[in-house]
């Protein structure tokens, strides 16, 4: 059993006919919208009545309104059992009852009643309704069209562009927010990036070829500008681009590209950051630096070799430190920042360490009373020995200092066909003893604070031709096993590999840092050459002659000049915290480098670790922690390490 | 709300928006995790397509839910599925964005979107509070049939009027024309209201008038003058049924055109969008 109601319309004049098919037992009728027929006069009820068919098959209307609002041919009822050409009122609407099939649906023929007619001058009721008044839908709808239209064309012609642009611009690029040809030179899809040409318009080229890490080791080609500096997206500035362009590969760089080293995932600084790793220099300086966590105690070694006991220069007594007419020492009166207070500066004997330590080496017991300068090229030096020794000599032989000039000795220099003068064995002898003490391990003059190490090269012998200088290698008691066996020592100071040698070199390596900002001090060097030999008449002119000899140098001095070098930091904006003067009282920067005060060795790298900096640098609450607040991206190449080049070997872990 | 369109089928159309709402905050959740969000990117142009989409259906669904005769669902489902899907706008929308407004017609597009939406909130709460009362005044006498009521009570006054004195006569005439010359007034209606007791303010006019009735005319003046009050009567019951009426419509006056202007500002948009 169904219902079919075949509703009568007057639309537009015409009347017309609409058939509605209602499967089911029940018809439910009212205004409400889950009615099966719905009135929708107001008058009618939400749930006004309602037809269902007994066991019998007979129809039956009920009235559901309580209302008694129900005619059955014009009588008023509760129920009524419909039959074939009953017309139901409800309300104004008629519903004809047929049935012309008694076993077919019911078939319900829907029209309204006429109306009573009124003079349409004293009808008030359409004059109440919306419809009759000035705004119509259409209407208000034009004219909201109008006002965008006319919106848009008067921004066009004051050409304020930007409100079709989707997102303000960044506060350098407002200047030509109008301008939208400036960097949108061809029309693009709305997924595509500008091209680099239109960034480099403006922007130097260098500038925005990003040498970044991921270029160094030949990965994708470098992502365009505008896919990391994202315009009109709320970026106010472009540089600040925010950590999710960087995650965007860092966060799983091996899916990005195989061929990338181990290099660890991050999200984020506070999330999965790696340890802080400092660069460890290999044996074989041709070989990538090592790259060495903070938390990998058995690799983490400082190989500045330079000995310092850091513990022992902040516990120097105050009545001792007082004597020297100085104050207690705390960090910064040997680690001085640069001019933008940023990063420490590197250590400079001259300027760091003669506050309390002399300036220069004394030469006792061999000579007491003189001294050799610190930190002279290796040349310089010998010079200088012998021009000390050649006046003592002249001083205790005043006779010599009489003679012509064109026959005395002058060092460095034998007149031809003269024999060795006493004044030229003197000297030589004497600068052979006095390397000897400056390169003793008891005495503690330059390996008090530096170290010997082998070296391999030729040297030129600087001794007396009578006699060889025994010089037992003093140098080599911490390093037998890698000397030949024991006997005469020559020293010698090559002019070599660079202007940068010698304690200097710390100076150089800190120009070097701030031409580029390398990590290392590079080419810091000061060697000295031993060389152990059988031969006691040695040609001075005849290397070849030299049979067995081990050779020392003073060792590399190769302190960082930057411990993370892939990362930024500025002590001087850290200094301005009250909490960390709070905490580390008068010398403040052990709040950080808490290891300095008990560290005895200088192989102790004392960084602060990743810890330590996430208890201010956090997501939200703390300082920043964005990428970008530590790393840049656009990295000039000449700084990366040869350790992003991959080596053939299986590449250490690199910080990101 | 026992057979509202509203829980139409034990809420399908709502838990199927709030399941597509709750998908698309764990998807938005996750692509702003990994990337900025903003239209451009795959992600914020499948939204800007879903989102067109579902302007385009419900915008279909405001026809539909109006033609009787389609066979295609039922007229409940197509409401329900209008109120809910229209709701989930708000949320796709401004997810296309990437949250980001801003002085252009670009969010001009979605304010306008965001008018309509609250517009049809506005009507949704009106369809659920209105026709109650609106059952109460029609108890009195139906919209409808007030008119035919007041024509006969008209009638039945110039019926009353016929020889009778020119006093009573000006009262019907002056009745008689203040009904012919009625201004549309929906709108004022709506906004303004009744403008107070009118029952009794005509019940006091009538009062004031009874001294200047000749006295062979005052058992004719008090049948004109229930005639009137009842006219009155109706006027009134009218007033407040039309008053009812016109607000179950006046959202739509907000609702339909700005819907209209809308799509409009969504085609600015994506000429803006797509020139450069």
């Amino acid at each position: 059993m169904s219902f079919q109601i075949i509703r009568k319309i007057l639309s537009r004049g015409e009347m017309r006919e609409r058939t509605l098919e209602v499967p089911g037992e029940t018809l439910r009728i009212g205004r409400g919208v889950s009615n099966d027929l719905q009135l929708e006069d107001l008058s009618v009820l939400l749930n006004h009545a309602e037809i269902r068919c007994d066991e019998q098959g007979r129809y039956i209307l009920r009235d559901t309104s309580q209302a008694q609002a129900t005619y059955v041919n014009r009588a008023l009822v509760e129920e009524a059992v419909l039959h074939h050409g009953d017309v139901i009122r409800i309300q104004h609407y008629l519903l004809s009852v047929s049935q012309p099939d008694s076993s077919g649906p019911l078939v319900l023929i829907v029209e309204e009643a006429p109306k009573a007619q009124v003079e349409p001058s004293l009808a008030l009721m359409p004059r109440l309704q919306l419809s009759e008044g000035r705004w119509t839908r259409w209407r208000i709808a034009g004219v909201l069209i109008l006002l965008i239209l006319m919106g848009s064309v008067v921004a066009l012609a004051l050409g304020q562009r930007e409100v079709f642009m989707p997102g303000a611009v960044s506060v350098k690029h407002s200047k030509f927010a109008n301008q939208c040809e400036v960097c949108h030179a061809s029309v693009k899809p709305v997924w595509k990036f500008v091209d680099n040409a239109s960034c480099q318009t403006c922007h130097r080229s260098d500038i925005l070829s990003p040498a970044h890490f991921k270029q160094e080791v030949a990965l994708a080609p470098s992502p365009l500008c505008a896919s990391c500096h994202l315009e009109h997206k709320g970026q106010k500035v472009l540089a600040d681009v925010p950590d999710l362009k960087c995650v965007q590969c860092h966060g799983d760089l091996r899916a990005k590209d195989q061929s990338v080293p181990g290099i660890a995932a991050v999200h984020g600084f506070t999330d999965d950051h790696p340890e802080f790793a400092i660069s460890r220099s290999r044996p074989d300086r041709a070989a990538p630096p090592l790259r060495v966590r903070l938390n990998d105690k058995a690799e983490l070694k400082d190989d500045g070799k330079l000995k310092l006991n850091h513990a022992l220069h902040l516990k120097l007594e105050n009545d001792y430190l007082e004597k020297m007419g100085i104050k207690p020492l705390t960090c910064t009166e040997c680690h001085r920042s640069d001019d933008e207070g940023r990063y420490m500066r590197p250590i400079s004997f001259q300027r760091d360490c003669t506050q309390c330590h002399a300036g220069d080496i004394d030469l006792a017991p061999l000579l007491p009373g003189r001294s050799v300068t610190h930190g002279r090229q290796p040349e310089i030096l010998r010079q200088q020995l012998d021009e000390i020794l050649s006046a003592v000599y002249l001083q205790a032989h005043p006779e010599e200092a009489k003679k012509p000039e064109h026959l005395r000795w002058i060092p460095g220099r034998r007149l031809p066909g003269q024999p060795q003068s006493m004044q030229e064995r003197y000297v030589l002898d004497g600068r052979a003893e006095a390397e000897k003490i400056l390169f003793s391990s008891r005495v503690k003059k330059c390996l008090k604070c530096h170290s010997a190490e082998p070296f391999e090269s030729s040297p030129i012998p600087a001794v007396s031709e009578n006699r060889l200088v025994s010089v037992p290698v003093e140098a080599q008691e911490n390093q037998e096993a890698q000397l030949s066996p024991p006997g005469f020592t020559q020293a010698r100071v090559p002019a070599q590999e660079s202007e940068q040698e010698g304690i200097g070199a710390l100076e150089a390596s800190e120009e070097s840092s701030k031409r580029g900002g390398n990590a290392f001090a590079s080419g810091a060097s000061a060697e000295m050459n031993v060389v152990t030999t059988k031969n006691s008449t040695l040609d001075k002119y005849s290397r070849s002659k030299i049979t067995d000899r081990a050779q020392f140098r003073i060792a590399r001095v190769n302190v960082p000049v930057q411990w993370l070098p892939y990362s930024r930091f500025d002590h001087q904006a850290h200094a301005a915290l009250p909490e960390l003067k709070l905490k580390g009282k008068e010398n403040w920067c052990v709040t950080c480098h808490e290891n300095a005060p008990t560290s005895l060795k200088s192989e102790d790298v004392l960084l602060p670790s990743i810890t330590l900096c996430r208890t201010c640098h956090m997501e939200s609450a703390g300082a920043q922690a964005s990428c970008r607040s530590c790393h840049d991206f656009h990295v000039p190449k000449l700084l990366l390490p040869s350790s992003f080049v991959p080596d053939g070997g299986k590449p250490k872990d690199t910080s990101p | 709300m026992g057979n509202s369109f509203l829980t139409y089928r034990s809420g399908r159309w709502l838990w199927i928006s709030v399941a597509i709402a709750v998908g698309l905050v764990l998807h938005y959740v996750s692509y702003q995790s990994r990337t900025v969000a903003y239209g451009g990117s795959v992600e914020g142009l499948l939204y800007g397509v879903a989102g067109t989409g579902l302007i385009v259906i419900l915008m279909y669904l405001g026809h539909r839910k109006r033609s009787y005769a389609s066979g295609t669902g039922t007229l409940q489902g197509w409401v329900s599925a209008h109120v809910y899907l229209g709701l989930l706008t708000l949320l796709l929308i401004p997810m296309h964005a990437g949250f980001r407004f801003g002085w252009d017609v670009h969010t001009l597009a979605f304010v306008l979107l965001a008018v309509v939406v609250l517009s049809g909130v506005v009507g949704l709460f009106l369809y659920q509070s209105i026709p109650g009362r609106l059952t109460r005044y029609e108890a009195g006498q139906q919209a409808d049939k007030i008119d035919p009521e007041i024509a006969r009570l008209l009638s039945d006054m110039r019926a009353l009027m016929k020889g009778k004195s020119d006093v009573l006569v000006q009262i019907y005439k002056a009745e008689l024309a203040a009904s012919q010359n009625r201004a549309p007034k929906g709108w004022s209606l709506l906004l303004k209201g009744l403008g107070g007791d009118l029952l009794s303010a005509r019940s006091a006019d009538l009062a004031k008038k009874v001294a200047t009735i000749p006295s062979s005319d005052q058992a004719t003046f008090q049948i004109l003058s229930q005639l009137l009050l009842k006219k009155t009567q109706l006027e009134v019951n009218l007033l407040h049924q039309m008053r009812l009426r016109n607000a179950l419509q006046a959202w739509l006056y907000v609702h339909v055109p700005v819907s209209i202007a809308m799509v409009f500002a969504v085609g600015v948009h994506l000429i803006a969008v797509f020139l450069y």
